[in-house]
Protein backbone atom coordinates (compact mmCIF):
# COMPACT_ATOMS: atom_id res chain seq x y z
CA UNK A 1 0.00 0.00 0.00
CA UNK A 2 1.75 3.40 -1.27
CA UNK A 3 -0.03 6.25 1.27
CA UNK A 4 2.97 8.87 0.36
CA UNK A 5 1.20 12.14 -0.49
CA UNK A 6 2.08 15.40 0.93
CA UNK A 7 -0.02 16.41 4.34
CA UNK A 8 1.11 19.67 4.85
CA UNK A 9 4.49 21.60 4.57
CA UNK A 10 6.86 22.58 8.02
CA UNK A 11 5.85 25.88 10.04
CA UNK A 12 8.56 26.37 12.72
CA UNK A 13 10.79 22.95 13.85
CA UNK A 14 13.48 22.44 15.80
CA UNK A 15 16.01 19.48 16.16
CA UNK A 16 13.49 17.72 18.59
CA UNK A 17 10.28 18.49 16.60
CA UNK A 18 8.43 20.40 14.55
CA UNK A 19 4.83 22.09 13.35
CA UNK A 20 3.10 21.44 10.36
CA UNK A 21 0.23 23.69 8.91
CA UNK A 22 -2.18 21.77 6.82
CA UNK A 23 -5.38 22.89 4.83
CA UNK A 24 -8.07 19.87 6.21
CA UNK A 25 -8.61 17.28 7.97
CA UNK A 26 -9.13 14.58 5.48
CA UNK A 27 -9.84 10.97 6.06
CA UNK A 28 -6.48 9.67 5.02
CA UNK A 29 -4.66 12.52 6.22
CA UNK A 30 -2.67 11.04 9.30
CA UNK A 31 -3.53 10.88 12.84
CA UNK A 32 -2.35 10.82 16.21
CA UNK A 33 0.96 8.13 16.25
CA UNK A 34 1.37 8.10 12.65
CA UNK A 35 4.89 8.00 11.34
CA UNK A 36 5.65 10.78 9.13
CA UNK A 37 8.86 11.64 7.27
CA UNK A 38 10.32 15.22 5.55
CA UNK A 39 13.12 15.06 2.80
CA UNK A 40 15.82 17.74 3.51
CA UNK A 41 17.83 18.84 0.08
CA UNK A 42 20.37 19.37 -0.33
CA UNK A 43 21.61 17.31 2.68
CA UNK A 44 19.77 14.35 1.04
CA UNK A 45 18.35 13.35 4.43
CA UNK A 46 14.95 11.94 5.61
CA UNK A 47 13.78 13.09 9.12
CA UNK A 48 11.21 10.61 10.72
CA UNK A 49 8.85 11.86 13.26
CA UNK A 50 5.39 10.98 15.04
CA UNK A 51 2.59 12.83 15.17
CA UNK A 52 1.93 14.03 18.98
CA UNK A 53 -1.01 16.71 18.31
CA UNK A 54 -3.59 17.43 16.03
CA UNK A 55 -5.05 21.34 16.85
CA UNK A 56 -7.70 22.82 15.38
CA UNK A 57 -6.96 26.98 15.60
CA UNK A 58 -9.77 29.06 16.59
CA UNK A 59 -11.69 30.87 13.88
CA UNK A 60 -13.96 33.72 14.62
CA UNK A 61 -15.58 33.22 11.33
CA UNK A 62 -16.79 29.58 11.97
CA UNK A 63 -17.58 30.94 16.02
CA UNK A 64 -20.19 33.62 14.33
CA UNK A 65 -21.49 30.46 11.88
CA UNK A 66 -22.30 28.71 15.52
CA UNK A 67 -23.96 31.22 16.85
CA UNK A 68 -26.14 31.63 14.19
CA UNK A 69 -26.90 28.05 13.93
CA UNK A 70 -28.75 27.88 11.01
CA UNK A 71 -25.97 26.06 9.18
CA UNK A 72 -26.26 24.64 5.63
CA UNK A 73 -24.45 21.44 4.55
CA UNK A 74 -22.62 23.56 1.49
CA UNK A 75 -21.72 26.27 4.46
CA UNK A 76 -19.73 23.26 6.14
CA UNK A 77 -18.17 21.92 2.52
CA UNK A 78 -17.11 26.07 1.79
CA UNK A 79 -15.94 26.21 5.41
CA UNK A 80 -14.20 22.59 5.14
CA UNK A 81 -12.64 22.76 1.68
CA UNK A 82 -12.30 25.91 0.60
CA UNK A 83 -11.00 28.19 3.60
CA UNK A 84 -7.78 27.73 4.92
CA UNK A 85 -8.66 26.10 7.89
CA UNK A 86 -5.93 26.12 10.55
CA UNK A 87 -4.91 22.82 11.36
CA UNK A 88 -1.83 22.29 13.14
CA UNK A 89 0.43 19.00 13.77
CA UNK A 90 2.28 18.68 15.97
CA UNK A 91 5.38 16.30 15.33
CA UNK A 92 8.30 14.68 17.55
CA UNK A 93 11.24 13.96 15.70
CA UNK A 94 12.50 10.45 16.01
CA UNK A 95 15.23 9.12 13.38
CA UNK A 96 16.88 9.90 10.45
CA UNK A 97 18.21 8.54 7.31
CA UNK A 98 21.64 9.85 5.91
CA UNK A 99 23.18 7.68 2.80
CA UNK A 100 21.42 4.71 3.04
CA UNK A 101 21.81 4.72 7.02
CA UNK A 102 18.64 4.89 9.68
CA UNK A 103 19.52 6.29 12.96
CA UNK A 104 16.80 6.33 15.84
CA UNK A 105 18.02 9.63 17.43
CA UNK A 106 17.86 13.29 16.61
CA UNK A 107 18.87 14.72 12.99
CA UNK A 108 21.80 16.92 12.55
CA UNK A 109 19.44 19.50 11.71
CA UNK A 110 15.60 20.61 11.61
CA UNK A 111 13.53 20.99 9.24
CA UNK A 112 13.30 24.04 7.21
CA UNK A 113 9.55 26.34 6.92
CA UNK A 114 7.81 24.98 3.95
CA UNK A 115 9.46 21.51 3.83
CA UNK A 116 6.48 19.16 2.61
CA UNK A 117 5.81 16.49 5.07
CA UNK A 118 4.95 12.41 3.59
CA UNK A 119 3.08 10.20 5.39
CA UNK A 120 5.38 7.08 5.57
CA UNK A 121 3.88 3.85 3.91
CA UNK A 122 4.07 0.69 5.54
CA UNK A 123 7.61 -0.77 3.93
CA UNK A 124 9.06 2.21 5.78
CA UNK A 125 7.10 1.68 9.03
CA UNK A 126 8.56 -1.81 8.99
CA UNK A 127 12.23 -0.77 7.98
CA UNK A 128 12.01 1.94 10.71
CA UNK A 129 10.33 -0.49 13.59
CA UNK A 130 13.00 -2.96 13.35
CA UNK A 131 14.47 -1.27 16.03
CA UNK A 132 12.59 0.49 19.34
CA UNK A 133 15.44 2.87 20.03
CA UNK A 134 13.40 5.31 19.00
CA UNK A 135 10.99 4.13 22.08
CA UNK A 136 13.42 5.89 24.23
CA UNK A 137 13.24 9.43 22.83
CA UNK A 138 9.54 9.55 23.04
CA UNK A 139 9.55 8.90 26.90
CA UNK A 140 11.88 11.15 27.19
CA UNK A 141 9.84 13.72 25.24
CA UNK A 142 8.80 16.96 27.40
CA UNK A 143 4.90 17.94 26.91
CA UNK A 144 3.68 15.35 25.04
CA UNK A 145 1.28 12.62 25.97
CA UNK A 146 3.99 10.16 25.84
CA UNK A 147 2.01 6.67 26.84
CA UNK A 148 -0.89 7.19 24.61
CA UNK A 149 1.18 7.95 21.96
CA UNK A 150 3.28 5.07 21.93
CA UNK A 151 0.02 3.24 22.07
CA UNK A 152 -0.76 4.75 19.19
CA UNK A 153 2.03 4.52 17.41
CA UNK A 154 2.99 0.70 18.14
CA UNK A 155 -0.92 -0.39 17.20
CA UNK A 156 -0.37 1.45 14.20
CA UNK A 157 3.26 -0.01 13.46
CA UNK A 158 1.28 -3.40 14.32
CA UNK A 159 -0.77 -2.68 11.36
CA UNK A 160 1.94 -2.13 8.96
CA UNK A 161 3.29 -6.01 9.69
CA UNK A 162 1.75 -9.04 7.87
CA UNK A 163 -0.80 -10.57 9.67
CA UNK A 164 1.58 -13.75 10.96
CA UNK A 165 4.30 -11.04 12.33
CA UNK A 166 2.19 -9.03 14.19
CA UNK A 167 2.09 -10.73 17.40
CA UNK A 168 5.72 -11.05 17.38
CA UNK A 169 6.14 -7.59 16.40
CA UNK A 170 4.14 -6.28 19.72
CA UNK A 171 6.25 -8.89 21.66
CA UNK A 172 9.11 -7.09 20.61
CA UNK A 173 7.78 -3.79 21.24
CA UNK A 174 6.54 -5.18 24.74
CA UNK A 175 10.05 -6.54 25.65
CA UNK A 176 11.87 -2.78 24.79
CA UNK A 177 9.68 -0.91 26.80
CA UNK A 178 10.01 -3.35 29.75
CA UNK A 179 13.78 -2.47 29.88
CA UNK A 180 12.64 1.13 29.34
CA UNK A 181 10.47 1.86 32.43
CA UNK A 182 11.76 -1.26 34.72
CA UNK A 183 11.77 1.06 37.08
CA UNK A 184 8.03 2.26 36.77
CA UNK A 185 6.03 -1.42 36.53
CA UNK A 186 2.30 0.06 37.15
CA UNK A 187 3.01 2.44 33.70
CA UNK A 188 4.74 -0.40 31.97
CA UNK A 189 1.58 -2.68 32.90
CA UNK A 190 -0.90 0.10 31.83
CA UNK A 191 1.20 0.49 27.97
CA UNK A 192 1.58 -3.59 27.51
CA UNK A 193 -2.47 -3.71 28.78
CA UNK A 194 -3.06 -1.66 25.91
CA UNK A 195 -0.97 -2.66 22.73
CA UNK A 196 -2.07 -6.26 23.50
CA UNK A 197 -6.13 -4.88 23.06
CA UNK B 1 0.57 56.48 23.57
CA UNK B 2 0.26 60.29 23.50
CA UNK B 3 -3.80 60.80 22.53
CA UNK B 4 -4.29 62.47 26.05
CA UNK B 5 -7.34 60.14 27.23
CA UNK B 6 -7.95 61.98 30.49
CA UNK B 7 -8.71 64.57 28.44
CA UNK B 8 -11.25 62.92 25.97
CA UNK B 9 -13.09 61.59 29.06
CA UNK B 10 -15.32 64.50 30.07
CA UNK B 11 -15.95 64.72 26.34
CA UNK B 12 -17.30 61.32 25.80
CA UNK B 13 -19.47 61.70 28.97
CA UNK B 14 -21.21 64.94 26.87
CA UNK B 15 -21.47 62.88 24.35
CA UNK B 16 -23.24 60.27 25.97
CA UNK B 17 -26.26 63.28 27.50
CA UNK B 18 -26.10 64.35 23.71
CA UNK B 19 -26.97 61.32 22.34
CA UNK B 20 -30.01 61.03 24.88
CA UNK B 21 -30.70 64.09 23.74
CA UNK B 22 -30.80 63.17 20.11
CA UNK B 23 -33.32 60.29 21.32
CA UNK B 24 -36.11 62.48 21.88
CA UNK B 25 -35.82 64.68 18.95
CA UNK B 26 -35.18 61.53 16.60
CA UNK B 27 -38.60 59.65 18.32
CA UNK B 28 -40.66 63.28 17.52
CA UNK B 29 -39.38 63.30 14.14
CA UNK B 30 -40.18 59.46 13.49
CA UNK B 31 -43.71 59.57 14.92
CA UNK B 32 -44.54 62.60 11.97
CA UNK B 33 -42.69 60.56 9.58
CA UNK B 34 -44.51 57.24 10.39
CA UNK B 35 -48.14 59.32 10.39
CA UNK B 36 -46.99 60.68 6.86
CA UNK B 37 -46.12 57.46 5.74
CA UNK B 38 -49.60 55.37 6.74
CA UNK B 39 -51.18 59.32 4.95
CA UNK B 40 -49.93 59.26 1.80
CA UNK B 41 -49.15 55.16 1.92
CA UNK B 42 -51.28 54.95 -1.67
CA UNK B 43 -51.32 58.39 -2.59
CA UNK B 44 -49.38 57.70 -5.19
CA UNK B 45 -50.14 59.94 -7.65
CA UNK B 46 -50.03 63.18 -5.26
CA UNK B 47 -46.69 61.81 -4.34
CA UNK B 48 -45.69 61.46 -7.76
CA UNK B 49 -46.43 65.26 -8.79
CA UNK B 50 -44.37 66.50 -5.58
CA UNK B 51 -41.60 64.50 -7.07
CA UNK B 52 -42.02 65.64 -10.29
CA UNK B 53 -41.71 69.15 -8.84
CA UNK B 54 -38.63 68.13 -6.42
CA UNK B 55 -37.32 67.34 -10.05
CA UNK B 56 -38.15 70.56 -11.63
CA UNK B 57 -36.65 72.90 -8.78
CA UNK B 58 -33.25 70.96 -9.19
CA UNK B 59 -33.19 71.24 -12.84
CA UNK B 60 -33.91 74.94 -12.57
CA UNK B 61 -31.77 76.00 -9.59
CA UNK B 62 -28.91 73.20 -10.61
CA UNK B 63 -29.48 71.48 -7.32
CA UNK B 64 -29.10 67.79 -6.20
CA UNK B 65 -32.21 66.36 -4.49
CA UNK B 66 -32.00 62.71 -4.47
CA UNK B 67 -34.96 60.88 -2.87
CA UNK B 68 -36.85 57.82 -3.60
CA UNK B 69 -40.68 58.06 -5.61
CA UNK B 70 -43.46 55.02 -4.75
CA UNK B 71 -44.14 52.35 -7.45
CA UNK B 72 -47.31 50.57 -6.99
CA UNK B 73 -46.92 48.99 -3.47
CA UNK B 74 -48.60 50.92 -0.38
CA UNK B 75 -45.75 52.36 1.72
CA UNK B 76 -46.75 51.75 4.90
CA UNK B 77 -46.64 48.00 4.12
CA UNK B 78 -44.70 45.76 5.59
CA UNK B 79 -44.01 42.23 3.11
CA UNK B 80 -43.91 39.01 4.65
CA UNK B 81 -40.97 36.68 4.18
CA UNK B 82 -41.74 34.31 1.31
CA UNK B 83 -40.54 30.19 1.79
CA UNK B 84 -37.12 29.69 0.54
CA UNK B 85 -36.38 28.55 -2.47
CA UNK B 86 -32.96 26.57 -3.86
CA UNK B 87 -31.56 29.09 -6.14
CA UNK B 88 -27.72 29.75 -7.17
CA UNK B 89 -26.26 32.52 -5.55
CA UNK B 90 -22.74 34.04 -7.58
CA UNK B 91 -21.28 36.79 -4.88
CA UNK B 92 -18.26 38.95 -6.22
CA UNK B 93 -16.37 42.17 -3.79
CA UNK B 94 -13.16 43.76 -4.68
CA UNK B 95 -10.26 45.25 -2.93
CA UNK B 96 -7.07 47.74 -4.29
CA UNK B 97 -4.17 48.63 -3.62
CA UNK B 98 -4.42 52.61 -4.04
CA UNK B 99 -1.42 54.51 -5.70
CA UNK B 100 0.45 55.62 -3.41
CA UNK B 101 3.24 58.76 -4.25
CA UNK B 102 5.24 58.01 -0.54
CA UNK B 103 6.02 54.17 -1.86
CA UNK B 104 8.85 53.09 -3.19
CA UNK B 105 7.16 53.29 -6.79
CA UNK B 106 3.43 53.93 -8.76
CA UNK B 107 1.54 51.75 -8.99
CA UNK B 108 -2.03 50.19 -8.53
CA UNK B 109 -3.69 46.55 -7.50
CA UNK B 110 -7.16 45.21 -7.86
CA UNK B 111 -7.96 41.79 -6.31
CA UNK B 112 -11.61 40.33 -6.95
CA UNK B 113 -12.63 37.23 -5.16
CA UNK B 114 -16.16 35.80 -5.56
CA UNK B 115 -18.18 32.31 -4.74
CA UNK B 116 -20.78 30.34 -6.53
CA UNK B 117 -23.28 29.07 -3.81
CA UNK B 118 -26.00 26.55 -5.04
CA UNK B 119 -28.63 26.15 -2.25
CA UNK B 120 -30.34 23.03 -1.57
CA UNK B 121 -27.30 21.52 -3.80
CA UNK B 122 -24.97 19.49 -1.00
CA UNK B 123 -22.41 20.87 -3.27
CA UNK B 124 -19.26 22.68 -2.05
CA UNK B 125 -19.42 26.12 -3.02
CA UNK B 126 -16.87 27.29 -6.01
CA UNK B 127 -14.66 30.15 -5.11
CA UNK B 128 -13.40 31.66 -8.33
CA UNK B 129 -10.98 34.60 -7.83
CA UNK B 130 -9.79 36.31 -11.17
CA UNK B 131 -5.88 37.02 -11.74
CA UNK B 132 -4.99 40.25 -9.70
CA UNK B 133 -4.04 43.71 -11.81
CA UNK B 134 -1.25 45.18 -11.31
CA UNK B 135 -1.26 48.50 -12.84
CA UNK B 136 1.96 50.29 -13.63
CA UNK B 137 2.14 52.12 -16.89
CA UNK B 138 1.97 55.90 -16.76
CA UNK B 139 -1.10 56.09 -18.87
CA UNK B 140 -2.80 54.17 -16.00
CA UNK B 141 -1.47 56.15 -12.88
CA UNK B 142 -1.43 59.77 -14.46
CA UNK B 143 -4.24 62.11 -16.28
CA UNK B 144 -3.25 63.78 -19.29
CA UNK B 145 -2.40 66.80 -17.16
CA UNK B 146 0.15 63.99 -15.45
CA UNK B 147 -1.27 64.13 -11.89
CA UNK B 148 -2.06 60.73 -10.14
CA UNK B 149 -5.18 59.44 -10.51
CA UNK B 150 -8.16 60.32 -7.91
CA UNK B 151 -9.04 56.94 -5.67
CA UNK B 152 -12.35 57.55 -7.05
CA UNK B 153 -10.88 56.27 -10.58
CA UNK B 154 -9.40 53.32 -9.28
CA UNK B 155 -12.94 52.55 -7.31
CA UNK B 156 -14.99 52.73 -10.37
CA UNK B 157 -12.19 50.04 -12.16
CA UNK B 158 -12.34 48.06 -9.09
CA UNK B 159 -16.41 48.19 -9.32
CA UNK B 160 -16.28 47.36 -13.30
CA UNK B 161 -14.31 44.32 -12.33
CA UNK B 162 -16.26 43.03 -9.76
CA UNK B 163 -19.51 43.65 -12.13
CA UNK B 164 -17.61 41.84 -15.14
CA UNK B 165 -16.80 38.66 -12.75
CA UNK B 166 -20.17 38.53 -12.23
CA UNK B 167 -21.54 38.76 -15.78
CA UNK B 168 -18.88 35.84 -16.78
CA UNK B 169 -19.88 33.50 -14.52
CA UNK B 170 -23.44 33.86 -14.34
CA UNK B 171 -24.40 32.29 -17.87
CA UNK B 172 -22.53 29.54 -17.00
CA UNK B 173 -25.05 28.21 -13.91
CA UNK B 174 -28.49 29.51 -15.59
CA UNK B 175 -29.84 25.65 -15.09
CA UNK B 176 -30.91 24.40 -18.28
CA UNK B 177 -34.43 24.55 -16.98
CA UNK B 178 -34.24 28.50 -17.27
CA UNK B 179 -33.84 28.79 -13.17
CA UNK B 180 -32.54 31.84 -12.47
CA UNK B 181 -29.04 32.87 -10.09
CA UNK B 182 -29.01 35.63 -8.13
CA UNK B 183 -25.99 38.05 -8.85
CA UNK B 184 -24.84 39.79 -5.67
CA UNK B 185 -22.73 42.87 -4.79
CA UNK B 186 -22.07 44.63 -1.74
CA UNK B 187 -22.70 48.44 -2.34
CA UNK B 188 -24.60 50.17 -4.57
CA UNK B 189 -26.39 49.53 -7.93
CA UNK B 190 -25.50 52.34 -9.90
CA UNK B 191 -21.68 52.83 -10.42
CA UNK B 192 -19.77 56.07 -8.63
CA UNK B 193 -18.06 58.09 -10.86
CA UNK B 194 -18.67 61.23 -8.95
CA UNK B 195 -14.95 62.13 -8.82
CA UNK B 196 -14.11 61.60 -12.23
CA UNK B 197 -14.28 64.15 -15.64
CA UNK B 198 -17.27 64.10 -17.14
CA UNK B 199 -16.27 62.10 -20.10
CA UNK B 200 -15.15 59.73 -17.79
CA UNK B 201 -18.11 59.18 -16.21
CA UNK B 202 -19.91 58.36 -19.85
CA UNK B 203 -17.21 55.77 -20.96
CA UNK B 204 -17.72 53.85 -17.64
CA UNK B 205 -21.28 53.87 -17.02
CA UNK B 206 -21.43 53.17 -20.41
CA UNK B 207 -19.33 50.17 -20.06
CA UNK B 208 -21.10 49.67 -16.68
CA UNK B 209 -24.70 49.57 -18.27
CA UNK B 210 -23.42 47.57 -20.80
CA UNK B 211 -22.41 44.56 -18.14
CA UNK B 212 -25.61 44.60 -16.56
CA UNK B 213 -27.55 44.52 -19.76
CA UNK B 214 -24.99 41.35 -20.36
CA UNK B 215 -26.80 40.03 -16.87
CA UNK B 216 -30.03 41.01 -17.86
CA UNK B 217 -30.02 39.39 -20.75
CA UNK B 218 -28.20 36.26 -19.53
CA UNK B 219 -31.22 35.90 -16.78
CA UNK B 220 -29.40 36.95 -13.59
CA UNK B 221 -30.95 38.72 -11.14
CA UNK B 222 -28.45 41.72 -10.60
CA UNK B 223 -28.86 42.79 -7.23
CA UNK B 224 -26.65 45.27 -5.02
CA UNK B 225 -26.65 44.60 -0.74
CA UNK B 226 -26.15 47.94 1.50
CA UNK B 227 -25.29 47.31 4.93
CA UNK B 228 -27.08 49.63 7.45
CA UNK B 229 -27.74 51.91 5.02
CA UNK B 230 -27.95 55.48 6.15
CA UNK B 231 -29.62 57.07 2.96
CA UNK B 232 -32.60 59.72 3.28
CA UNK B 233 -34.40 58.77 0.22
CA UNK B 234 -37.65 57.69 1.72
CA UNK B 235 -37.16 60.75 4.31
CA UNK B 236 -36.86 63.20 1.42
CA UNK B 237 -40.29 61.65 -0.04
CA UNK B 238 -42.33 61.98 3.39
CA UNK B 239 -40.62 65.97 3.61
CA UNK B 240 -42.21 66.74 0.13
CA UNK B 241 -45.26 64.93 1.57
CA UNK B 242 -45.09 67.78 4.33
CA UNK B 243 -44.52 70.42 2.05
CA UNK B 244 -47.40 71.79 -0.05
CA UNK B 245 -46.88 71.57 -3.88
CA UNK B 246 -46.10 74.77 -4.44
CA UNK B 247 -43.86 75.21 -1.28
CA UNK B 248 -41.40 72.51 -2.99
CA UNK B 249 -38.70 74.91 -4.01
CA UNK B 250 -34.76 75.29 -3.54
CA UNK B 251 -35.60 76.42 0.34
CA UNK B 252 -37.57 74.02 1.40
CA UNK B 253 -35.51 71.53 -0.05
CA UNK B 254 -32.44 72.62 1.44
CA UNK B 255 -33.70 72.39 4.97
CA UNK B 256 -34.61 68.94 5.69
CA UNK B 257 -36.37 68.99 9.53
CA UNK B 258 -36.14 65.33 9.05
CA UNK B 259 -32.62 65.80 8.80
CA UNK B 260 -31.93 63.67 12.19
CA UNK B 261 -33.39 60.66 10.96
CA UNK B 262 -32.32 58.13 8.13
CA UNK B 263 -34.46 55.91 6.39
CA UNK B 264 -33.78 52.75 8.73
CA UNK B 265 -35.18 54.75 11.40
CA UNK B 266 -38.56 54.83 9.45
CA UNK B 267 -38.68 50.94 8.84
CA UNK B 268 -37.67 49.69 12.47
CA UNK B 269 -41.69 48.56 12.26
CA UNK B 270 -40.44 45.77 9.95
CA UNK B 271 -40.45 42.05 11.23
CA UNK B 272 -38.17 39.28 10.84
CA UNK B 273 -37.64 38.40 7.42
CA UNK B 274 -39.99 41.41 6.08
CA UNK B 275 -39.32 43.86 3.58
CA UNK B 276 -40.65 47.43 2.58
CA UNK B 277 -42.70 48.81 -0.09
CA UNK B 278 -40.35 49.04 -3.72
CA UNK B 279 -39.52 52.77 -4.34
CA UNK B 280 -37.48 53.90 -7.20
CA UNK B 281 -34.40 56.47 -6.53
CA UNK B 282 -34.52 60.14 -8.14
CA UNK B 283 -31.18 61.42 -8.88
CA UNK B 284 -29.41 63.47 -11.32
CA UNK B 285 -27.36 61.37 -13.84
CA UNK B 286 -29.95 58.09 -13.47
CA UNK B 287 -31.01 58.79 -17.42
CA UNK B 288 -28.49 56.29 -19.33
CA UNK B 289 -29.63 53.57 -16.40
CA UNK B 290 -33.37 54.27 -16.87
CA UNK B 291 -32.86 54.41 -20.99
CA UNK B 292 -31.65 50.83 -20.56
CA UNK B 293 -34.41 49.72 -17.97
CA UNK B 294 -31.95 49.44 -15.70
CA UNK B 295 -32.82 52.07 -13.45
CA UNK B 296 -32.15 51.63 -9.41
CA UNK B 297 -35.47 50.81 -7.17
CA UNK B 298 -34.53 49.83 -3.57
CA UNK B 299 -36.65 48.39 -0.48
CA UNK B 300 -35.45 47.68 2.67
CA UNK B 301 -35.14 44.15 4.49
CA UNK B 302 -35.11 43.42 7.76
CA UNK B 303 -33.03 40.29 7.72
CA UNK B 304 -32.80 40.04 11.50
CA UNK B 305 -34.41 36.75 13.11
CA UNK B 306 -34.60 38.22 16.08
CA UNK B 307 -38.39 40.34 17.01
CA UNK B 308 -37.02 42.78 19.11
CA UNK B 309 -33.60 43.71 17.09
CA UNK B 310 -34.08 44.71 13.61
CA UNK B 311 -31.34 44.63 11.37
CA UNK B 312 -31.67 46.78 8.27
CA UNK B 313 -30.32 46.33 4.66
CA UNK B 314 -31.21 48.14 1.76
CA UNK B 315 -31.69 46.05 -1.44
CA UNK B 316 -31.41 47.78 -4.71
CA UNK B 317 -32.28 45.84 -7.97
CA UNK B 318 -32.87 47.31 -11.70
CA UNK B 319 -36.21 48.54 -13.25
CA UNK B 320 -36.60 45.45 -15.46
CA UNK B 321 -36.47 43.04 -12.50
CA UNK B 322 -39.46 45.03 -10.42
CA UNK B 323 -41.27 44.03 -13.22
CA UNK B 324 -41.22 40.35 -11.73
CA UNK B 325 -42.96 40.25 -8.68
CA UNK B 326 -41.94 36.08 -8.45
CA UNK B 327 -38.29 37.10 -9.19
CA UNK B 328 -38.25 39.89 -6.60
CA UNK B 329 -40.53 36.96 -3.98
CA UNK B 330 -37.60 34.58 -4.76
CA UNK B 331 -34.92 37.49 -4.44
CA UNK B 332 -36.51 38.24 -0.83
CA UNK B 333 -36.40 35.03 0.24
CA UNK B 334 -32.92 33.89 -0.95
CA UNK B 335 -31.01 37.25 0.66
CA UNK B 336 -32.57 36.40 4.36
CA UNK B 337 -31.81 32.90 4.23
CA UNK B 338 -28.21 34.18 2.71
CA UNK B 339 -27.68 36.51 5.80
CA UNK B 340 -29.23 34.01 8.43
CA UNK B 341 -26.19 32.26 7.50
CA UNK B 342 -23.58 34.49 8.29
CA UNK B 343 -25.31 36.50 11.52
CA UNK B 344 -27.18 38.94 9.74
CA UNK B 345 -25.17 39.55 6.38
CA UNK B 346 -25.05 37.61 3.33
CA UNK B 347 -23.08 34.92 3.92
CA UNK B 348 -21.58 34.68 0.05
CA UNK B 349 -20.96 38.72 0.22
CA UNK B 350 -18.74 37.79 3.57
CA UNK B 351 -16.77 35.08 1.86
CA UNK B 352 -16.24 37.19 -1.66
CA UNK B 353 -14.97 39.84 0.91
CA UNK B 354 -12.41 37.44 2.24
CA UNK B 355 -10.89 36.09 -1.12
CA UNK B 356 -11.04 39.70 -2.34
CA UNK B 357 -9.19 41.26 0.24
CA UNK B 358 -5.79 42.69 0.48
CA UNK B 359 -4.18 42.19 3.85
CA UNK B 360 -1.57 44.20 5.09
CA UNK B 361 0.79 41.01 4.84
CA UNK B 362 0.16 40.52 1.42
CA UNK B 363 0.78 44.37 0.51
CA UNK B 364 4.32 44.39 1.74
CA UNK B 365 4.71 41.03 -0.01
CA UNK B 366 3.83 42.64 -3.33
CA UNK B 367 6.26 45.63 -2.52
CA UNK B 368 9.02 43.41 -1.30
CA UNK B 369 8.64 41.70 -5.18
CA UNK B 370 8.03 45.06 -6.41
CA UNK B 371 11.41 45.99 -5.02
CA UNK B 372 13.53 42.80 -5.85
CA UNK B 373 12.67 43.34 -9.21
CA UNK B 374 13.25 47.04 -9.80
CA UNK B 375 17.07 46.40 -8.11
CA UNK B 376 17.17 43.64 -10.74
CA UNK B 377 16.59 46.40 -12.97
CA UNK B 378 19.22 48.67 -11.65
CA UNK B 379 16.45 51.22 -9.84
CA UNK B 380 17.00 51.78 -6.22
CA UNK B 381 13.85 51.45 -4.58
CA UNK B 382 12.98 53.61 -1.91
CA UNK B 383 10.11 55.09 0.37
CA UNK B 384 9.38 58.63 0.72
CA UNK B 385 11.34 60.39 3.81
CA UNK B 386 7.89 60.88 5.34
CA UNK B 387 6.90 57.35 4.91
CA UNK B 388 10.20 55.86 6.41
CA UNK B 389 10.05 58.43 9.21
CA UNK B 390 6.16 57.34 9.90
CA UNK B 391 7.52 53.54 9.86
CA UNK B 392 10.38 54.04 11.83
CA UNK B 393 7.77 55.99 14.45
CA UNK B 394 4.92 53.38 14.42
CA UNK B 395 7.67 50.69 14.48
CA UNK B 396 6.48 49.16 11.12
CA UNK B 397 9.54 47.50 9.21
CA UNK B 398 10.99 49.11 5.87
CA UNK B 399 12.60 47.70 2.86
CA UNK B 400 16.06 46.51 4.25
CA UNK B 401 17.36 45.62 0.76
Amino acid sequence: MSTEFIVGWVLRASTVGFAVGCRVIQPNTPHFGDLVKVHLEPEAIDLFGIIYNVEVHDDPAVRQLILTGEIEPEVILDQRQNRLVPIELSVLVVGYQQQGQLVQGLPPQPPLSLNAIMICDDVEIRRFTESFDYLRLMLNAPQVPVDELIIANLQRAALAQSENQRYGFLVGAGKALARLLHTDLVRLEGILKRIKN
Amino acid sequence: MTLALNEISPQVRAMGSSLQGHLARRDEAKATILALLQEYSTAYSNLNDRVARAAQVQQQQRFDWVGAAPTNEPLAEAIPLPPPCDITVIASDGSQILPDQHAITLYYLINVGSIIYQHGSGLKPVTHTPKPVLCYEPDDLLDKQGRIIPTGEVNVRRDLAELQVLADLAPQYIKPDGKSVIALMDGQLNLRVIDLSYQRQQECQRAYIELLNQLRDSGALITAYIDRPRSTFVISLMQLASLDLKAINESSLRHNPFRHLTDIDIFEFLGPGERSAMFSLKAKGMESYSQARQATHFFYLNVSPNPTWSVLARIEIPAWLVAHPALVETLHATLVRQARLAGNYPYVLARAHELAIISPEERQAVEMMLAIEMRRHGILPHLSAKQSNKNLLTGRETFRL
